[in-house]
């Protein structure tokens, strides 16, 4: 892992002596990080269906930032304290994320029911007579509904009955 | 090479609390990562948006994102990583002493930086002359109340055409569907979704272009929006690569400062920490992005 040539000066006690990574070493892990997105790029044209093909774009972006944060930034060689840092937020970030997708996966279309259609009728005309008149304008000779054809409609999310 | 006094208090660079270089440097580095993880914190608000939208509008984000360039995406990932690259080979000439290496690395950071905020530029000027942004502004053609297909009648979902047939659609693509749909955009309120709830399925299709536009011949949509609702996609693209781009340009900021500081002079192989904790602020720029490359570049489409 890189070589530990010290650098020039004279070092005491208490001095902080960093540890140099070679260059040979940096630019192998730029040509790692390189070819991972060419990686990257060749995953996303294959369809896997759609959960496979986030698992692995997501999966080679973690390979990434970890050689990134472990070697451009050092993690590897500092005090473990460092990485626990990092580490910890990122926990932070997979409760946070985790327990919003629980929440949106139990997403209800409409919160209030018929919102949409009350605020339409607040408006001052009949979303119900509309559909009819769509229908009568293709079909003809349809008579209006009134309320009775806002019952119709009024059964929530499916409504439009072409579904 | 170093012109320092040897080491403790005679080191004008070592601050007074503390009694050696390597408790500054551990306590300065441990301080940076405390701050890059409120970054990443920050960043989680931004990638929770994404997820929760993404989850409930799969088709949105796997038709939207098609509309950006991947190999835009890609040349900017490419041009971050390689800059990502000269940083660490600029901390590693300063921490060798090593001055002129240290300023020519910090310059190639810089271009990178530059590359990476003019290949930005492009895509976002891309998208302002096509209104693929977020919605409420008013060039926007995304989504929401300024939804306009390329050709306004020609476009209809598969399911308004069972439900409402065309002639049916004509009679109420009138102003009467556009004035409720104006009256109840509250631009924070709870829209009312298009066709949900209520039969009224023609709506979709119905808002009337801009003004001055005629149908049909919109010559600002040269990318036609393919269904309703992109602006949610375009509004999270927009949030998340803008805050990511403003740390390109604090980053830059940064390095022009350590380079200013080195060519001055003030870093020795036994004093370099600033040259250090700006490239990790890099770093952590470069490894924000690469999240964001694929997520918004390289959805694939779904179903």
């Amino acid at each position: 892992m890189g070589d530990h040539a010290l650098p020039p000066g004279d070092w005491h006690e208490g001095d902080h002596v960093p540890h140099v990574v070679s260059w040979q070493f940096l630019l192998g892990i730029l040509i790692s990080l390189l070819a991972l997105t060419v990686l990257t790029v060749a995953a996303a044209r294959v369809d896997l269906g759609s959960g496979l093909n986030i698992g692995i774009a997501l999966a080679i972006a973690t390979v990434k930032a970890t050689l990134v944060a472990a070697f451009f930034m050092h993690l590897y060689w500092d005090k473990p304290i460092n990485t626990v840092v990092l580490l910890f937020s990122l926990s932070l970030l997979a409760l946070f994320l985790g327990f919003s997708l629980l929440d949106g996966m139990q997403y209800q279309e409409s919160v209030i029911p018929d919102y949409a259609y009350n605020k339409m009728k607040e408006q001052g005309w009949d979303p119900a007579e509309m559909v009819h008149e769509a229908h009568a304008g293709h079909g003809g000779g349809e008579s209006h509904g009134g309320e009775s054809g806002g019952g119709e409609s009024h059964g929530g999310e499916s409504g439009g009955g072409g579904h | 090479m170093s012109d320092d006094h040897g080491h403790g208090h005679g080191d004008p660079n070592l601050a007074h609390h503390w009694d050696t270089m390597d408790q500054q440097v551990h306590a300065g580095k441990f301080g940076m990562w405390l701050f890059l993880s409120t970054e990443v914190l920050l960043f989680a608000g931004l990638f929770c948006a994404y997820c929760v939208y993404r989850g409930l509008h799969p088709e949105v984000f796997a038709e939207a994102s098609k509309v950006l360039d991947w190999k835009l995406g890609a040349l900017n990932t490419v041009i971050l990583l390689i800059s990502s690259f000269t940083m660490a080979m600029g901390v590693r000439a300063a921490q060798l002493g090593n001055r002129s290496q240290t300023s020519l690395m910090l310059v190639l950071t810089l271009c990178g930086a530059a590359g990476f905020m003019i290949v930005k530029g492009v895509e976002y000027t891309a998208k302002f002359e096509h209104g693929t942004i977020w919605a409420g502004h008013p060039g926007s053609v995304t989504g929401g109340y300024n939804y306009v297909p390329q050709t306004d009648r020609e476009f209809a979902f598969p399911e308004d055409a069972a439900a409402a047939p065309a002639e049916g659609q004509e009679a109420h693509s009138d102003s009467k569907v556009a004035a409720l749909l104006t009256a109840s955009a509250e631009p924070s309120g709870i829209a009312v979704p298009a066709g949900a709830g209520v039969g009224l399925v023609p709506n979709r299709a119905a808002a009337p272009p801009p003004e001055g536009l005629a149908h049909g011949d919109h010559p600002r949509v040269t990318t036609a929006p393919k269904i309703q609702n992109m602006h949610i996609f375009f509004g999270i693209y927009f949030v998340m690569t803008g805050t990511h781009g403003l740390h390109v340009i604090i980053g830059g900021i940064a390095i022009v400062w350590v380079l200013i500081r080195n060519m001055r002079g003030d870093f020795t192989p036994k004093y370099n920490l600033p040259v250090d904790l700006v490239g990790l602020y890099w770093h952590l720029v470069d490894l924000i992005w690469i999240f964001l490359f694929p997520l918004l570049y390289l959805i694939h489409a779904e179903h």
